[in-house]
Parts: structure tokens; sequence; C-alpha cells
């Protein structure tokens, strides 16, 4: 028993440092706040804990982890629009300016289109994992991001334009 | 983009290298010769390159693992280590169930085929006589490089006993065959005992391809007293272990591909490790029982008694003359000296009792004699 305990412990710190890092990313750039941030993080890898007999050996455990960050994000987005968020801080690496409109054009993308482009282009998700983490199949994620991609191109051409 | 060979989708699918190998090299070509599409290639490349603009901090350092036992209160579940143990044990028997079951579908296919083979062999089989000559009706088997006989793996136990009459010339011949043949002596024991004829046991090893014409020197060594061979085919034997081998391999790599992936907890990558350990050490068991069964195959064994035929003939005389009398000299010696012993030990067991009894015997047959007399005498 003490063993076992033992090897829970180890098996979920190694979790825990290996995606650390990606969760907090995917849910920094859907939440505004920093410190809401951390704590959404922390409260997937508690519900990891409380959900991991619900995990199928048969599924990646990256896409068993991501839908939790995303069951968890869209419960968040659901508060947020009862209670808006005081401060929005902008979560921003490189140009300010650029990362603004690149957060505008995401956020005028179809809510699916969107969800497909974070994963694939942030999370750096393969096309089956993305299928499984928003249950949908692998063609409509093709095509989806395909489409995303060409809005996203129209959106962002005026950004091209000015660095030119 | 209609009149294009390459679908609009399939280009984003192409940057992110989820098209299958054959399709990714043909729109590769494609893009060689289709500014159109290249234009929308590098389009969407700048997209991902100016999405990739907006990074996030790394995770703050303040971010600490919850504590097992806080989620457990969080969850309101008091027994809530039992529940993640049982779901881990149900985590490991699906794992179990999940390696095992194709592995238990495909053994009675790969038993069944095995059979199947092993009936076409059998169908194929001529009567070639039990010690067909090399290079005439043995043949070497193409896939294991084994010797069998019309792509049989057959054991072979020949066992012989070869009278000579030069023992020591016999000897050496044997050991040219040997040599010449590629064999070699597994056993040898020689015995030499005065006014016995002299006699070597061997066990040999030969090659199974050369086994006739090896027998047919070892026959010409001298006159053949005995001659016994034994044959057994276990081609079949050598197709299940071929099979088990088979599956047990299989079954090494969905483990080994199953740790590599792995997703479940330490206890779970334990369990694995340890049925790969075990599957590991069943495949080494099956190899060596296959390389020992081949060997069988491959070498014959000859268990042959070299017999030395003049010496027996010249060891009767003598012992009729004068090992008869001097064997009858010792004989006499020793009955005398036996019923002398014999006579000693029965006085000093015996002795006194007959002593004592004599005496009485002696005492009684005298008063008895006096008595009578007495009671003869007239006017007694």
């Amino acid at each position: 028993m003490q063993a076992f305990k033992r090897g829970e412990t180890l098996a979920f710190r190694e979790l825990f440092d290996r995606y650390k890092n990606p969760i907090y990313g995917f849910v920094r750039r859907r939440v505004d706040n920093p410190g809401r941030a951390e704590e959404i993080t922390q409260d997937v890898f508690l519900a990891l804990i409380q959900q991991q007999k619900g995990y199928e050996v048969r599924a990646s455990f990256r896409t068993f982890l991501y839908r939790i960050a995303l069951n968890r994000v869209v419960s968040e987005r659901r508060k947020m629009a009862e209670a808006p968020a005081l401060d929005p801080e902008v979560a921003a690496g490189g140009d300010i300016g650029t990362v603004q409109q690149v957060r505008e054009a995401l956020a005028r993308l179809e809510p699916e289109q969107q969800e497909i482009v974070m994963l694939r282009e942030y999370q750096g998700l393969s096309y089956q994992e993305i299928a499984q983490v928003l249950n949908v199949p692998v063609g409509t994620v093709r095509s989806r991001l395909f489409r995303a991609k060409l809005a996203l191109r129209e959106l962002l051409a005026p950004t091209w334009a000015e660095g030119a | 983009m209609p009149e294009h060979l390459v679908q609009a989708e399939e280009l984003q699918a192409y940057l992110d290298r989820e098209l299958a190998p054959a399709r990714q090299a043909e729109v590769e070509r494609h893009l060689v010769e289709c500014q159109e599409c290249s234009a929308v290639i590098a389009d969407l490349t700048r997209v991902s390159t100016t999405l990739q603009q907006w990074q996030v901090e790394s995770a703050p350092a303040t971010l600490r693992p919850p504590v097992v036992s806080t989620a457990e209160k969080k969850a309101g579940f008091r027994w809530g280590r039992l529940a993640l143990g049982l779901s881990g044990a149900a985590v490991v028997f699906l794992l179990l169930v999940a390696i095992s079951i194709p592995n238990l579908l495909r053994s009675p296919i790969a038993s069944k085929q095995a059979s199947d083979y092993a009936r076409q062999r059998a169908a194929m089989r001529t009567d070639q006589g039990m010690l067909a000559p090399a290079g005439e009706e043995a043949s070497r088997d193409a896939a294991s490089g084994i010797p069998a006989v019309a792509g049989r793996f057959i054991t072979y136990q020949v066992t012989m006993t070869v009278e000579v009459k030069e023992f020591d010339s016999a000897k050496d011949r044997l050991r040219q065959i040997m040599d010449a043949e590629g064999g070699y002596t597994a056993q040898a024991s020689f015995v030499e005992t005065p006014d016995q004829p002299r006699r070597a046991n061997l066990v040999l090893r030969v090659p199974a391809a050369k086994l006739a014409t090896i027998l047919n020197q070892i026959r010409a060594l001298g006159r053949v007293k005995e001659e016994h061979l034994n044959s057994e085919e276990v081609t079949e034997q050598v197709i299940d272990l071929e099979a088990r081998l088979h599956n047990g391999r299989a079954t090494e790599q969905r483990l080994i591909d199953v740790l590599n992936n792995r997703t479940g907890k330490v206890l779970d990558i334990l369990q694995v490790e340890r049925e790969i350990a075990r599957t590991r050490d069943n495949i080494e068991r099956m190899e060596a029982q296959r390389q020992n069964l081949l060997r069988r195959v491959e070498l014959a064994t000859v268990t042959l008694t070299l017999a030395e035929e003049l010496k027996a003939q010249l060891e009767r005389a003598p012992f009729a003359t004068a090992a008869r009398l001097r064997n009858a000299f010792v004989d006499g010696y020793r009955n005398f000296v036996d019923s002398a012993l014999g006579l000693m030990v029965f006085l000093v067991t015996y002795g006194p009792a007959l002593l004592l009894w004599g005496a009485l015997i002696w005492l009684a047959w005298r008063g008895g004699r006096r008595l009578f007399r007495r009671m003869a005498k007239p006017g007694a």
C-alpha cells in the first residue's frame, strides 16, 4: 500500500512537471487574468486526480488532459459572462500591436474554428488529437482549420501591410 | 480550385504533415508546378508565423501540484485512495486484456496454420528410405538452413556394434572419418581388461545430411553384429515453436510500444515492465528449445560399440590349461581353509554343551549298565 502511494505521487508529479506549462499556456490564452489562469490550471490537475478512473488507456493522456482543461475554461467563461473580470491583463510576448491584432482576429473566428486553430498552433496537437478533444471527426478538423486559416489570412492582411 | 489535382484543404494538411506519405509527396510535386497553390502555402505559413507572435509567459513558480489528500477532500469522497487504487487496477486489467485478446485470437490461428502446413508436408512425403545418401534425397531447408528430408525436420538415432580385427587401426580410422565428415565424439569410454577383448563405447554426433555415408564407412571397419535406427519427425514441433515465438515477439513489441507511449501511472508502467520481462523470459526459453531441436535435426546421434575380434579368440586357449589348474589349486586351498575354520567355529560354539551332555550320557550309561549286571547275577 505504501509502495502504491509512492508510485501514485511520483507519477502525478512527473505528469504535473511535464504538462504544467502547456496547460497554463492553454488557459492563459483564454483567460485574461494571470492569477485566475493559475487557479484554473491547478483546478485542471485537481480534476485529473478526481477523474482518473474515467481515463481510458486507449485515449491519449494529452487528449484527456486538454479535455479537462477545455471544460474548465468553458466553465470559467460562463462565470465571466455573469460577472466580467476586473482589470484584464493581456498575456503577451513579442510585438504588442501584432499580438493585439492576432487576438482580435482569433476572436472574430467562429468559436469552433478558433479552438481548432489554437489547439493546432499553440498546443501543437495533431488533427487526431484535436478531433478527440473537441469530439468531432478528423475530416471536420481539417476543413475547419483550413477555412479558419483562410479567414485569418484576410483578417491579418492589414497587419502585414503595416509591417511592409 | 476545382481544376487542381490537389484539394485546397490538403494544402494546410500538407503544411501540418498530416497527409499520408505518398500524398504528401504528390502535393510537394504539384507545388513545384503550381504557382497559385504555392502562393496559398506561403500565405498559410505567414498566418502561422503571425499567430506565433502571441506568446504567453511560463507557468508561475507559485503554481504547485495539488496534494492528493486535497483532491480527495474536494471530491468529497471518503475512500478516494481506495477508488484511485481500484481504478488503477482496472486500468492494468484493461491493459492486460487489450494485450492478451489479439494474442489469444492469433494463437489458434497460428496453431491451425502450423497443422495445415505439417499436413501439406506429410502429403508431399515420398518414401525415400530411412538412410538416404547425402546429396541425393537429403536436402537443406532454404528458410532455416537446417538439413531436412523433402522439407521435413527429422531426428536420427543409430545404435551399432561392430567387431573389428585391428582395434587400434579401427579407432584411428574412425577418428579420420569424423574429421573428414565434420562429426565429433560426444562421449567415449574404453574397456581393456586382461583376458578380455578390448571394447570402445562411443557416442558420435554426425551431420544428418552425411549420415548414410558415415554409416557405410563405419560398417567397412569390420563385421556389423548389431544395428538399429530410430527416426522421429519433429516438423510440427518446429513449426509450432516458430509460431509461438512469433506471437511472443509480437506481444513483446506491443508491450514496448505501450511503455514508449505510456500514459498511465507508475504502477501501471511497472506492471508493463514486469510483463515485458516475463515475455522475454518465455521467448528466450522457446528460442533455446528451438535451437536444441534444430541441433538434434542437424546432427544425428550414433551410439557405436567397437569390439575387438582377434583378442577374443586367442584368450580361450591359455584359459583352458594353466589357468584352469591354477584356479583348481586356489579353489582347493580356499575349501580347506574354509572347512577348517568352520570346524573351529563349530567346536567353539557347541563344544561346551556337547561335553556336558556327553558326560551326562556316559554316566547314565555306566550307571544303567551296573544296575543291569546286578539284577542279572543269580541269587541277587
